[in-house]
C-alpha cells in the first residue's frame, strides 16, 4: 500500500470550489475582466492545502485554513486602543467601529463585561440632549450610530451601562425621523433609506419604547399615529424587479439594504407573515441565492459585482430570516428551528471563502485578498 | 464679528489668512474673525475606546464647529469652517448637514450674509416652490456656485456619499416640476383640472440645469460605473424632474384613458440614450440595467402604488395587473425591450443582468415566460441537450491540406440562466412530460452548471413537485 494514501481524504475539496466556472462568456467587458481577476486571486488561496509550500498544520481535516483566533482577538483589541490621526476618516463612525469590534470579540468567545466602564465613558459624550447618539461629541444624532450604541450596550450589559441611554429623549428624536411615506430618515435633515427604518425598529424594540408616535412627531400631520404606520408598504416599494431590496424606492437591489429590510420586517411581525405579505418571496429567493458564486464561495452584494467579505454578514444574515419564512411555524404555531432543514445556500462555500481568502496576515478580515 | 480686535493682540493672523495645510498649526484661535467665539473642546478621552489622536488642526476646527452649532449660527464664516472640515474629513455627515442648513439660512436672509449671528435656522427656503412662481435669479446663482464647488469635491472623493445627499438637498431647492408625483399626490386631482404647465423661462432654466447634471453624472460614472450613491441620486433626480428625465412622465390617472406608446422614439430620449451607451460599453453593468428598468417601467409601478391612499404594497401592482387595468402598460414598448434584451443576451448568454431585466419586463407586461421557450433553447447543447460542456472537441478537416485536427467549438450549454428559465417553462406545460424535463434542468444546474447553489435547485425541485411554481 502506498504510504501517501492515508493523506488522500485530507485533500478533498469539492471540485467546483477550486475550478473556473463551468460556463464563461467569450465576450469580454470591464465587469467580466474584474470577475476573472477576482477568481484568479482567490483560486490559489482556496486550493492552498494542495500547494507543496503550505504548512499542513495551518489547515483542518477538510483542507480548510484554520481560523487565526488569537490574531483576530489581538487585532480587535488593538483597534479599541487609541487610534492614530489618520483614522480621522472614522471620526463620524466611532460607535460603528466599536460595535463591530465588540461583536467580533463576543463571537470569538471573549468576555466583554470588563469593558462596561469604558463603554459608559465612551458613549456618554456622544449622546445629544435632544435624543440619540452622534458619531462623535457634538455630532448630530444618527440612526446608524445610535443602533451601534444600543447593541454594544446590550452586549456588555449591566444597569449602569443601560442607564447611559436617555430613552425618553430618544423616543422623541425617533418621532422626528419618521416620514410621511412610512420610512425613516437616518438623521434630522439626513437621507431617508431602508437602513434608517431597520435601525429605528431595533431601537424601539430593544429599549421597549412605546409604538405610538410622540405628539411632536411631524408624521402625525399625515395621519400617522404609530411608528409602524405605512412601514410595510414603504419597505415593499424598495423591492426591485430583480427580487432584492434597494436603499430607497427606484434604486438597485443591494445586499446590505436587503438585510435591513428583511430584519425590519421580522421585527414588525413574524417573518413568515410580514415578509410574505409585503415582498415577492419567489423573486427575493432567486436574487438572494444568485449572490453566491463558485469557485469563490462568498457572497456578492449586487448582480455582476464581485465577491466581498462584508456580504458574509449582510447576505449571510438574510438566510436565517428567509429560512424562517419558508419553514414557518409548525401546526401548533410554534416556530421551527430552520437549521434542522436543508440549507438553501452553501455554508461550505462561505466558510472556505472567509477562512481561505479573507483572513489578513496579522488578524482581521478583509473584503477579498487584494482588498 | 469684529476685525478691530486684531490690533490688540500681536500674534493674530492677518484677516485674509487662509486655513494652513499644516496639521499642527493653529488657525481659528489666532484668526481675527473668530475671537468672539468660545470653542467647545472635546471631552477628556482618557479611558475611552477607539479614541482618535486627532491632529491639532482638526481638533481646533471641531471645537469651533461645536461652538457655532450650539448657537445655530448662520454665517459666511460658518460656511468657510465647514469647507475646511470637509477638506480634512469628507465623511463627516454633521458638517455637511450644518453646511446645508447654513446655506438655506443665508439664502433666505440674503443681504445680511456677512454678519455673524444672522438668523436661527428656522424659516428656510421652501424646498418645493410653486410652479407659477417667477424664477428667483439670486437663488439660481447661489445654487449654481455651490454645485460648482461640489463638483470639484466630488471628483476628489469618488467613494464619499454625503456629497450626494448635499447635491440632492440643493437640487430640491429648485422649483417643482408639475409632473412630479411629489406635487401631484398632495390632493386628489379632480377630473376637470388641467395639467399645470411650466412657464417658458422656467422650463428653459430647468432644462439647462438638467442637461448639466446629465453631463456631470456621465463624467462621474465614467470613473466609477457602479457607484450606488451616484445612481441613487440620478434616480431621485428623475422622480423630481420627470418632465425632463422620464420618457413617459406620470399623468393623473383621471385625465387620460391611456397614453400613446413611446416605442417609436424612446431610444432617442436623452436619459434612455445615456443608458444605451453605458450598456454598450459594459453589458454587465447591472446599475445601468437597473436604471433602464426604472426609466421605462419601474416609475410607473411606483407611481401607481404610491399615489393611492393608503399606498399599495408594490408587488400588488404587477401581481394584480393594476397597470393593465388602468391602461398604463405600453405593449409596443414591452415588445421592443424584449427584442433589445434578447439581442444583448445573445452577445453574452451568461450575463445575469440582462436575464434579470428580461424577467422584469415580462412580469411588468404580463407576458408569459413560455413565449420565450425557443429563445432559451438556443443556449442548450445539440438537440436540446442539457449536459454538454460549453466547449467540446470537434474533429475538423482542413479544406486545403485535408489534414485532420481537433478544435474546441462552443456547441454545448452556454447559459445556466437559460436552463433555469427552461425549468420554469417546461414545468408549466405539465402535460407532455414537462415536469420530468423541468426536473432534469434543475438537476443539471445542481450537478453541473451551478453546483454551489445545489440547495436552492433542490428546493426548486420540491416546489416543482408540489406544483408550487407559477
Ligand atoms: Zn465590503
Amino acid at each position: 500500500m502506498d504510504s501517501t494514501d492515508e493523506f488522500e481524504p485530507f485533500m478533498t475539496i469539492p471540485p467546483h470550489l477550486v475550478r473556473w466556472p463551468a460556463i464563461r462568456d467569450t465576450l469580454s467587458s470591464s465587469t467580466s475582466q474584474l470577475q476573472a481577476q477576482t477568481i484568479a486571486e482567490c483560486l490559489p488561496l482556496l486550493n492552498a492545502i494542495n500547494n507543496p509550500s503550505s504548512n499542513p498544520f495551518d489547515f483542518d481535516e477538510h483542507g480548510q485554513h484554520n481560523l487565526n483566533r488569537a490574531d483576530h482577538i489581538k487585532f480587535i483589541r488593538d483597534g479599541l486602543q487609541a487610534l492614530p490621526a489618520q483614522f480621522v476618516a472614522m471620526d463620524a463612525s466611532r460607535p460603528w467601529l466599536m460595535y463591530w469590534s465588540l461583536l467580533s470579540l463576543y463571537v470569538l468567545g471573549e468576555d466583554v463585561k470588563p469593558l462596561q466602564s469604558s463603554i459608559i465613558k465612551t458613549f456618554e459624550p456622544l449622546q445629544n440632549k435632544s435624543g440619540g447618539f452622534g458619531g462623535g461629541q457634538g455630532h448630530l444624532s444618527h440612526l446608524a450610530g445610535t443602533y451601534a450604541v444600543i447593541l454594544a450596550v446590550s452586549m456588555v450589559g449591566g444597569q449602569d451601562v443601560y442607564n447611559v441611554i436617555d430613552r425618553v429623549a430618544l423616543w422623541h428624536w425617533l418621532g422626528r425621523l419618521k416620514q410621511s411615506n412610512g420610512g425613516f430618515c437616518v438623521c434630522e435633515d439626513g437621507e431617508e433609506d431602508v437602513r434608517g427604518a431597520y435601525c429605528a425598529l431595533v431601537a424601539i424594540t430593544l429599549l421597549d419604547l412605546p409604538w405610538h408616535l410622540p405628539s411632536d412627531s411631524a408624521a402625525r400631520a399625515s395621519g400617522m399615529t404609530d411608528f409602524r404606520d405605512g412601514l410595510g408598504e414603504y419597505l415593499s416599494s424598495c423591492q426591485t424587479y430583480e427580487g432584492g431590496i434597494a436603499a430607497s424606492p427606484s434604486n438597485e437591489a443591494h445586499g446590505a439594504y436587503t438585510f435591513c429590510a428583511l430584519a425590519c420586517l421580522s421585527i414588525l411581525g413574524p417573518p413568515h407573515e410580514t415578509i410574505k405579505r409585503y415582498l415577492n418571496v419567489e423573486s427575493l429567493l432567486q436574487w438572494l441565492s444568485a449572490r453566491q458564486y463558485a469557485p469563490e464561495g462568498g457572497f456578492a452584494g449586487r448582480t455582476n459585482k464581485v465577491v466581498d467579505g462584508c456580504y458574509s454578514h449582510w447576505i449571510g444574515g438574510c438566510w436565517p430570516l428567509v429560512e424562517a419564512v419558508l419553514t414557518g411555524p409548525d401546526h401548533e404555531g410554534e416556530s421551527v428551528d430552520p437549521s434542522t432543514k436543508a440549507r438553501i445556500f452553501s455554508g461550505e462555500g462561505l466558510v472556505r471563502y472567509i477562512l481561505g481568502c479573507c483572513q489578513g496576515p496579522s488578524g482581521g478580515l478583509r473584503d477579498k485578498p487584494s482588498k | 464679528m469684529s476685525t478691530t480686535a486684531a490690533s490688540s493682540t500681536a500674534t493674530l493672523l492677518p484677516p485674509d489668512a487662509k486655513p494652513p495645510k499644516s496639521k499642527t498649526a493653529s488657525y481659528y484661535s489666532i484668526h481675527p474673525h473668530w475671537q468672539d467665539v468660545v470653542p467647545i473642546p472635546q471631552a477628556d478621552q482618557t479611558g475611552t475606546l477607539a479614541a482618535i489622536a486627532y491632529s491639532a488642526r482638526y481638533s481646533e476646527a471641531m471645537s469651533y464647529l461645536r461652538a457655532l452649532m450650539a448657537e445655530k449660527e448662520v454665517s459666511e464664516r460658518a460656511l468657510a469652517l465647514t469647507e475646511d472640515l470637509i477638506s480634512m474629513n469628507p465623511a463627516h455627515y454633521t458638517v455637511w448637514i450644518y453646511r446645508m442648513r447654513t446655506l438655506r439660512g443665508l439664502w433666505t436672509a440674503s443681504g445680511n450674509v456677512s454678519n455673524a449671528k444672522v438668523v436661527e435656522v428656522q424659516d428656510e427656503v421652501t424646498p418645493t416652490g410653486d410652479w407659477t412662481e417667477e424664477v428667483d435669479e439670486t437663488l439660481w446663482d447661489n445654487i449654481a456656485s455651490e454645485l460648482k464647488w461640489l463638483d470639484e469635491v466630488s471628483f476628489r472623493n469618488l467613494k464619499n456619499y454625503q456629497i450626494w445627499h448635499h447635491r440632492h438637498a440643493l437640487a430640491d431647492l429648485l422649483p417643482a416640476d408639475p409632473a412630479s408625483p411629489t406635487t401631484s399626490t398632495s390632493t386628489s386631482t379632480p377630473a376637470s383640472e388641467t395639467k399645470p404647465q411650466l412657464s417658458t423661462t422656467l422650463h428653459q432654466r430647468l432644462s439647462t440645469f438638467i442637461t448639466s447634471e446629465q453631463t456631470f453624472l456621465a463624467q462621474i460614472l465614467s470613473l466609477d460605473t457602479k457607484n450606488y450613491h451616484v445612481w441613487s441620486y440620478r434616480q431621485w433626480l428623475c422622480t423630481r424632474f420627470p418632465t425632463f428625465l422620464l420618457p413617459s412622465p406620470p399623468t393623473p390617472t383621471s385625465t387620460l384613458p391611456s397614453q400613446p406608446s413611446i416605442a417609436p422614439t424612446y431610444r432617442t430620449h436623452t436619459e434612455v440614450h445615456a443608458i444605451d451607451t453605458m450598456i454598450h460599453d459594459d453589458l454587465r453593468n447591472n446599475s445601468a440595467w437597473s436604471h433602464r428598468y426604472f426609466l421605462l417601467f419601474g416609475h410607473h409601478e411606483l407611481h401607481h402604488a404610491q399615489s393611492r391612499t393608503p399606498p399599495l404594497i408594490l408587488k400588488q401592482v404587477n401581481d394584480e395587473r393594476l397597470l393593465h387595468a388602468a391602461g398604463r402598460v405600453d405593449t409596443p414598448l414591452i415588445h421592443a425591450e424584449i427584442a433589445y434584451t434578447q439581442t444583448e443576451i445573445r452577445k453574452a448568454p451568461q450575463n445575469g443582468s440582462s436575464w434579470n431585466y428580461l424577467r422584469g419586463v415580462l412580469r411588468h407586461g404580463a407576458v408569459a415566460i413560455t413565449t420565450l421557450r425557443a429563445f432559451c433553447e438556443e443556449f442548450l447543447g445539440p438537440d436540446g441537450d442539457l449536459w454538454t460542456d460549453q466547449w467540446i472537441d470537434v474533429e475538423v478537416e482542413d479544406a486545403h491540406t485535408a489534414e485532420k485536427r481537433t478544435e474546441k467549438q462552443e456547441l454545448g450549454v452556454r447559459s445556466s440562466h437559460a436552463v433555469e428559465w427552461l425549468s420554469e417553462i417546461y414545468g408549466q406545460d405539465g402535460a407532455d412530460g414537462g415536469v420530468d424535463r423541468a426536473r432534469e434542468c434543475l438537476t443539471a444546474l445542481g450537478e453541473k452548471w451551478d453546483v454551489i447553489r445545489k440547495g436552492y435547485w433542490e428546493w426548486r425541485v420540491e416546489k416543482l413537485e408540489a406544483g408550487g411554481t407559477k
